[in-house]
């Protein structure tokens, strides 16, 4: 028990990090002051309540790497959500690696200059696989 | 347990390192990396780059400023100056490197500076400058949103209207009518009397099924009409309502409106060629009468909708090919800019297409007209920029290739069924070993190529040889990609994913990419919304926005919808302006009749089915179109409804109709489309693919013809003298002498050369198809001729109302083009094959075309025709000439033409 509370709490201090990370410079500053400001809160939009609930990341993350359901993260699952995260932030390239190339993948491209087709980066080759949907 | 345990923190260690790693590249950058930049980035931009590339300087050249961050990652009007990890992207790494691009213009940097930008490129581009960013603030206010809101009609809900009373009770057959009547009584008119029955009976056919009637349905509904006239309609309908040929009829008046086609049109014409699967998807919903609210939200989220089965995931898939299969500008250089394009497209077919509301208008400015501010497009640009759009070719295992012209990329989805009969082509071991072993030289190729360009002189040569290989490496692995190791074709459509982490967009003044102002939080049109509509923060919304469309809450999709409906079974909208209901539309004619059809539509469970029923088997319906000098003149747009609208055949029912005429109409649904058939290629002149490989073919063709056709003619020898048979130089009596046979020759050989090149060259015209016009190739600025000269939908266009011209074109159409001809021909065949009296023959081929016998007045005039034309013809087949241009001045009249 005490193992699952830990690793939670790293999970969701990681999450939460890596969440606030994801924004655009100025971003939170420019939400909090629009939310401030009289004509800022006119929608609503922009305001704190767009901010995540570190819980609710949890609870999502888990639902989609805990795949044993054994509400831990075993490395296999780890690994898979790490990749996930890499592939969010931009791809293996982000981390120092060789340019986001997929295994297999030449880098020849248009009109044959090395550079790929760049709407493609994270396609895989022979098509999409889709995500199924989520049960409600 | 210690084992455990220590393994468990060393999992959490490495967890929580990777996360600062990850987190550090965000844009809390670490002090290492703004040193970094600070000291080896920076000062090389101001010194190299700003002169020429930058706001202070207010120099742009080629549209590039270096200055802040964002403007670095957007670039210019090459594409983006650096993509944060991606090297080959990054256009400027490619321009000090010298590869493509040349900078600074004169002198190569040292390479001690390159490699720092490649090494910050690595990085993840790290960069501190922060760019000041303004508020904008809208013009319209809440009040004015409230207000609108509360008093604009298309704002309200619609609530079933009171039945009105009217004075002559005994004319209307249902509630629709109640509501035309009182308006005619107030205004002082009175409705036109009923039409005849074979009248009403062709409205029926071509409204419900787009097919003219047969001449057994003519006198099995006049003899039931005699007995009931309410019955026989309610018979026929209902009939009608079960034919496979409803959903094609009905499904092609929706392909129109959300702007099905199979390829990306603008300047580099891509084709789509799995969009047919979207096509038969709704002509399927229509058959099935698919609830319009399921309908749309499949539409909108079909990807995001939990299914029970892998069926029903894929049919969902495919119906998200309406988000995918816009227009698009695929040579744009900017990813940016087309990102934004695309979902800009997104927007606007999204609302005007279930709503009638032009949101996309807020795309630069706070609309001009209706309650809705810029920043609810970014609101809702922010829910269709969380997903990416399916719409090119999958890479291979070799990767992606782009083009010179192409420059944007797409994959494809793979359906979690396959296709148990699939389209696509098939390759053997062999030819797959070949392709492959065409692509690596093709790649060594290019590499040469490459090698040669930057050491001869000759650049021209070098452009084109590039441009050439990338083209060929494009498609032989577009080729490679579409099929499995064994070569069996793989299951594709179209669609949207959703992106894993969703955020909101940023308002962009004037629409400019460049010129990013506050984010705006994920949300929906106010002015819309009694209720706002709240969105998971992680989640885009677009299900929720589909749900919100789609439910009997939103005032407008069902209005929207019922007044499609009843312009296509009555001629004209309530709402004439039927994609705009806003401030700028027309105002209903019968605002209570469509709010009337609206509840009628949710409540029977949002049936298309059941609301053509009724419409169909209204009293109105049924009237004459005869003309009324008093009431035109109250009325001349025919608003009120005092007579039917005559109304010229669209394009598909004018084709259809000769196809079914003739007899020669072959009611199967063909597999995939032409588009399929050619695969992932550019469309030019009007050719699938290179227009040289077209050339190619048709001279191939065209030669073998010439061979055997010289083969048969002169098989004894050339030049001697023998009869000539066949039917088209008559039966082969006469002798001919040398010069004779050298201009049959030359006739011969250019008869066969025109007719290949026709083929080849009108390939997307498919004029030897017979089957429904619904299932000919829609490609954008290259639609059929058979459509387009008849007011066909801009395949580009959100089109709810189509144009119905009257042209010199047609008329020339009718009279030459050879699908007519050969219908005609056909058409005549089957006349004759009816009966061998003249008199007969003619009295037939009125009813075929027509639905009634010929007058006296059209008897004599067709006897003097057959009199006046037949000894003209010169053949000794002149009866079956005459009869086929008979049949074609039929066709090509304006009674077959119009309903009316």
């Amino acid at each position: 028990m005490k193992k699952l509370i830990l690793s939670l709490s790293i999970v969701s201090i990681a999450l939460f990090t890596f969440d606030a990370s994801a924004k655009e410079p100025g971003e939170r500053g420019r939400r909090g002051s629009a939310d401030a400001g009289a004509d800022g809160a006119r929608r609503g939009r922009g305001g704190p309540g767009a901010d995540r609930d570190p819980a609710q990341l949890v609870s999502r993350m888990m639902q989609e790497f805990d795949k044993d359901g054994d509400q831990k993260l075993d490395s296999t699952e780890l690994t898979a959500l790490l990749k996930s995260m890499r592939d969010r932030r931009g791809g293996a390239a982000r981390s120092g690696g060789p340019s986001g190339a997929r295994p297999g993948q030449k880098k020849q491209g248009a009109e044959g200059r090395g550079r790929r087709s760049n709407d493609t980066d994270s396609a895989r080759a022979g098509g999409e696989r889709p995500k199924r949907p989520r049960s409600e | 347990m210690t084992f455990r345990r220590s393994t468990f923190y060393q999992v959490a260690l490495i967890f929580s390192a990777a996360i600062f790693t990850v987190s550090s590249r965000g844009d809390q950058l670490t002090p290492d990396e703004v040193k970094f930049f600070e000291a080896k980035i920076r000062p090389v931009l101001i010194r190299e780059c700003y002169g020429c590339h930058s706001n202070k300087s207010g120099n742009a050249r080629g549209g590039l400023r270096l200055d802040t961050k964002e403007l670095t990652h957007i670039g210019g009007s090459s594409g983006a100056a650096v993509v944060p990890g991606d090297l080959e992207e990054s256009l400027l790494y490619n321009a000090i490197v010298h590869e493509d691009f040349v900078m600074p213009p004169k002198r190569k940097l040292s390479q001690e500076v390159i490699d720092d930008f490649r090494r910050w490129i690595e990085m993840g581009a790290p960069d501190p400058r922060v760019t000041e960013i303004a508020e904008i603030r809208s013009s319209i206010t809440d009040e004015d949103i409230g207000s609108a809101r509360e008093n604009f009609w298309a704002y309200k809900h619609p609530v079933d209207p009171q039945s009105p009373s009217v004075e002559h009770s005994a004319w209307p057959k249902g509630k629709i009518d109640h509501f035309i009547l009182a308006k005619l009584e107030a205004s002082s008119l009175e409705p036109a009397g009923d039409a005849e029955a074979y009248k009403v009976l062709r409205r029926l056919c071509f409204d419900l099924v787009g097919l003219p009637p047969t001449p057994e349905q003519i006198d099995y509904f006049r003899k039931k009409w005699d007995e009931d006239p309410d019955q026989a309609i309610a018979l026929v309908v209902d009939r009608l309502l079960e034919k496979d040929q409803f959903g094609e009829r009905w499904g092609r008046h929706w392909l129109d409106v959300v702007r099905y086609a199979e390829s990306t049109g603008r300047e580099v014409n891509m084709t789509y060629p799995h969009a047919w699967r979207y096509r038969d998807y709704v002509i399927d919903s229509f058959n099935d009468d698919k609830p319009f609210n399921e309908f749309v939200q499949e539409q909108i989220a079909g990807d995001l909708m939990p299914v029970e089965s892998d069926e029903e995931w894929a049919e969902h898939l495919v119906a998200t090919t309406f988000l995918a299969m816009g227009p698009k500008n695929v040579n744009e250089q900017n990813r940016v800019q087309f990102a934004a394009d695309v979902a800009d497209e997104q927007i606007d077919a999204t609302t005007r297409v279930f709503l009638g509301a032009s949101v996309a208008c807020a795309r630069c400015h706070d609309h001009k007209f209706d309650a809705i501010p810029q920043t609810d497009y970014y609101a809702l640009a922010g829910v269709f920029r969380n997903m990416t759009t399916y719409f090119g070719n999958p890479p291979s295992e070799f990767g992606a290739f782009s083009t010179a012209q192409r420059k944007r990329d797409s994959s494809l989805i793979l359906l979690p069924i396959d296709d148990p009969n699939p389209f696509d082509k098939r390759y053997s071991q062999t030819e797959l070993a070949n392709l492959r072993q065409e692509l690596i030289d093709t790649q060594r190729n290019a590499a040469e190529v490459r090698r040669q360009a930057r050491e001869s002189g000759n650049q021209q040569d070098a452009i084109r040889n590039r441009i050439r290989t990338a083209n060929q490496l494009s498609e032989l692995s577009g080729k490679l990609a579409v099929v499995d190791q064994n070569g069996n074709p793989r299951s594709y459509c179209m669609g949207v994913q959703e992106t894993s982490a969703p955020a909101n967009a940023k308002l962009l003044v004037r629409g400019e990419i460049d010129q990013a102002a506050q984010v705006v939080e994920r949300g929906f049109p106010q002015v819309l919304c009694s209720t706002p509509v709240k969105i998971d923060p992680d989640k885009s919304g677009r299900l929720e926005l589909a749900r919100w469309i789609g439910s009997d809450q939103n005032p407008l999709t069902a209005r929207v919808m019922a007044n499609r409906v009843w312009q296509h079974m009555i001629g004209a909208g309530i709402v004439t302006s039927t994609e705009n209901f806003g401030v700028t539309g027309q105002a209903p004619s019968h605002p209570q009749l469509l709010d009337y059809l609206a509840v009628r539509l949710v409540n029977s469970g949002w049936s298309i089915k059941r609301l053509v029923r009724e419409i169909a088997t209204s009293r109105v319906y049924r009237i004459k179109s005869t003309f009324n000098e008093r009431h035109h003149e109250y009325d001349p747009d025919n608003a009120l409804i005092w007579r039917a609208n005559p109304r010229r055949l669209d394009a598909e029912s004018i084709r259809d109709s000769m196809l079914v005429i003739s007899g020669e109409i072959d009611f199967d649904r063909p597999r995939g489309s032409e588009v399929a058939k050619a695969g992932y290629t550019r469309v030019q002149g009007g050719v699938l693919g290179n227009p040289r490989d077209a050339a190619k073919k048709a001279m191939e063709m065209a030669g073998e013809k010439v061979r055997q056709q010289m083969r048969e003619r002169f098989a004894g020898g050339r030049g001697t003298r023998r009869p000539i048979g066949g039917s088209r130089f008559g039966p082969g009596r006469r002798s001919v002498g040398r010069g004779q046979v050298d201009r049959q020759t030359r006739s011969v050989i250019e008869t066969s050369m025109r007719e290949v090149a026709r083929k080849v060259t009108n390939q997307l015209d498919m004029e030897d198809a017979k089957f429904r016009s619904v299932y000919l190739p829609i490609v954008r600025d290259e639609e059929p001729r058979s459509l387009e000269v008849f007011d066909f939908a801009d395949a580009s266009a959100i089109t709810g109302t189509r144009e119905s011209s009257n042209t010199a074109n047609q008329a020339l159409y009718m009279m030459n083009n050879p699908f007519v001809i050969q219908q005609s021909q056909a058409f005549a065949r089957r006349v004759a094959r009816d009966s061998a009296r003249v008199k007969d023959q003619v009295e037939y081929a009125f009813i075929l075309a027509y639905g009634r016998p010929p007058t006296s007045g059209e008897r004599s005039a067709t006897a003097a025709f057959v009199h006046g034309f037949a000894p003209s013809m010169g053949y000794r087949n002149g009866g079956g000439e005459v009869l086929s241009a008979l049949c074609q001045s039929l066709f090509a009249s304006a009674e077959f033409r119009f309903v009316d």
